[in-house]
């Protein structure tokens, strides 16, 4: 008699993975969102000023 | 009681077949879950101003008129204990909890984490509709910071024992989850705080019981998916190296043993010091880019810096500690300590009055905290390396009062360095540079306990490994 070994289905790995990747993709969306403003330009008010003719 | 028999450890035990690729999600959905703690600063600005908004009426946003909280309302200094007790419950229960965790195996370890957990938001949302500030310091400060603490180690020992080849990067994956839960914690928090919002009840209460009972779920996702391999149990086609790496040990250690020897105390002190350098400068991250950087970066700049930050927080947590399995747990703290040292003393050089260069200063603070997740994260296969698998989820535990002692340290050097060059007319910008130069320090004394760090003496070692035990070494 062969033993019956029941393995994982692929498909139950992957729904693991999504149960946490999801929430955790929507989070990174969200501080990516803030992050971005650091490569944002300066305002104006704020930006160095150049003196003209230079 | 028959009816949770099923967290039993002998119960939780793998059958063949299983693929090991289930634990990992399961071990994220505990720590993605008490992560949250970190983002727990977003609720207290609406603490702090819940009385006023109930008089005065029309939420915290749409009412100019509400800009100081009412005599009645909580102080914020008052409020910044609640995370703080949450902290230092989290190194307490993670220190006495370790060995019943090891018996009791992590599916009936992160049940208890999801309950303590929940519960504290539960019991702090009744503190917000009596409005009584004890109730949240007990729920969520010491029952939820118990339920950080058991969750946060309840993965480790399980994650090394399904990942003999790769237990670095095992247990960085779930310890990025710790550091990524802010991320989804945050979002959501403020998300039902809007959701909820009415005009007089800025959606608090509300929000704390939705968030303890999807963290609940979330986390039971976990208490079901996890199993424990079999005794003897290794991967398919996998052997152990015939001939180890120096470090790393075939014996096991037992956890109150581990506590007496020096390698347990040096990799104290490794942790210890990484993790006040690091606080160093998460501490300061906001108000050094814009006072290093003066006029050219804005609020809203520095709030993103800030978010960067904790992205290469996270990242490093997975990063470095999947490098430690191929160049060695020593030589990886060896990095951060070194490259650490340089990166710290070049840090306020790349400022205004220096080189000038917003991107190299952004660069360096990133590489910096990346180390500092990465050093929580390879601490524990350092462990595993040192005492073996049988208790490692308990030694961690006990090695996690490192962290509530730099928790303290970190932020009290850093101000109190700030507040005396301040208090001796140094310029603000120029304030970094010793704050800075001390972390050198500290990376040094760091770099010194790791550079001693020699295998564990057979003086040591658990001597009757009766495999398949409650104490089981799989």
């Amino acid at each position: 008699m062969v033993d019956q070994v029941k393995k994982t289905p692929a498909v139950l790995v992957l729904l693991a993975w999504l149960f946490v990747g999801l929430p955790w993709t929507w989070g990174v969306t969200q501080l990516w969102k803030n992050a971005s403003k650091l490569f944002q330009s300066p305002p104006a008010a704020t930006a160095p000023v150049t003196p003209a003719g230079k | 009681m028959a009816a949770f028999s099923f967290l039993d450890r002998n119960r939780s035990i793998a059958g063949p077949g299983f693929s090991r690729w289930l634990v990992p999600p399961a071990a994220l959905s505990i720590h993605l879950a008490i992560g949250q703690a970190y983002a727990f600063s977003v609720f207290k600005k609406p603490l702090n101003y819940l009385v006023q908004v109930s008089v005065a009426g029309g939420g915290l946003k749409a009412l100019p008129g509400v800009d100081s909280p009412n005599v009645l309302d909580w102080k914020f200094t008052d409020l910044g204990w609640i995370f703080s007790l949450a902290i230092v419950f989290l190194g307490l229960s993670a220190a006495v909890f370790g060995k019943w965790l090891e018996r009791a195996g992590p599916r009936k370890a992160m049940f208890a984490s999801a309950v303590c957990f929940a519960s504290g938001f539960f019991i702090s949302a009744l503190g917000v509709q009596v409005h009584q500030l004890w109730l949240i310091y007990l729920g969520y400060g010491v029952i939820g910071g118990i339920g950080l603490g058991i969750g946060y180690i309840s993965p480790v020992s399980t994650l090394i024992k399904w990942f003999p080849d790769r237990p670095g990067m095992a247990t960085g994956m779930a310890i990025m989850g710790f550091g990524g839960g802010a991320l989804i914690g945050a979002p959501l928090a403020r998300n039902l705080m809007d959701y909820f919002r009415t005009n007089l009840d800025l959606g608090v209460e509300k929000t704390f019981l939705v968030m303890g009972a999807i963290y609940f779920v979330a986390m039971m996702f976990g208490v079901f998916t996890v199993r424990v391999p079999q005794p003897g149990w290794k991967p398919e086609g996998w052997v152990a190296p015939a001939k180890p790496k120096a470090l790393v040990t075939a014996h096991n250690v037992e956890v109150n043993a581990a506590f007496g020897t020096l390698q347990f105390w040096l990799l104290w002190i490794v942790l210890c010091m990484n993790v006040t350098a690091g606080i160093g400068i998460l501490e300061q991250a906001s108000p050094m880019i814009q006072e290093l950087f003066r006029g050219r970066i804005t609020a809203g700049a520095a709030a993103g810096f800030v978010a960067l930050l904790s992205l290469f927080n996270m990242g490093g947590r997975f990063i470095w500690s999947s490098v430690s399995d191929y160049i060695g747990r020593k030589n990886t703290y060896y990095i951060f300590f070194v490259l650490g040292a340089v990166l710290y003393y070049l840090a306020p050089r790349t400022g205004a009055s220096g080189l000038n260069s917003i991107p190299l200063f952004v660069a360096i603070s990133a590489v910096i905290v990346s180390m500092y997740g990465g050093g929580f994260a390879t601490v524990p296969a350092y462990l595993r390396d040192l005492f073996g698998t049988m208790e490692v989820g308990a030694i961690h535990g006990r090695l996690l009062t490192a962290w509530s002692v730099a928790g303290i340290c970190g932020p009290v050097l850093v101000n109190y360095i700030r507040e005396y060059e301040k208090n001796h007319g140094v310029p603000l910008a120029d304030s970094y540079s010793t704050v800075l130069y001390v972390m050198v320090g500290l990376l040094i004394v760091g770099l010194l306990a790791n550079a001693a760090v020699r295998p564990v003496s057979s003086e040591h070692w658990y001597k009757t490994e009766d495999v398949g035990q409650n104490v089981v070494a799989v």
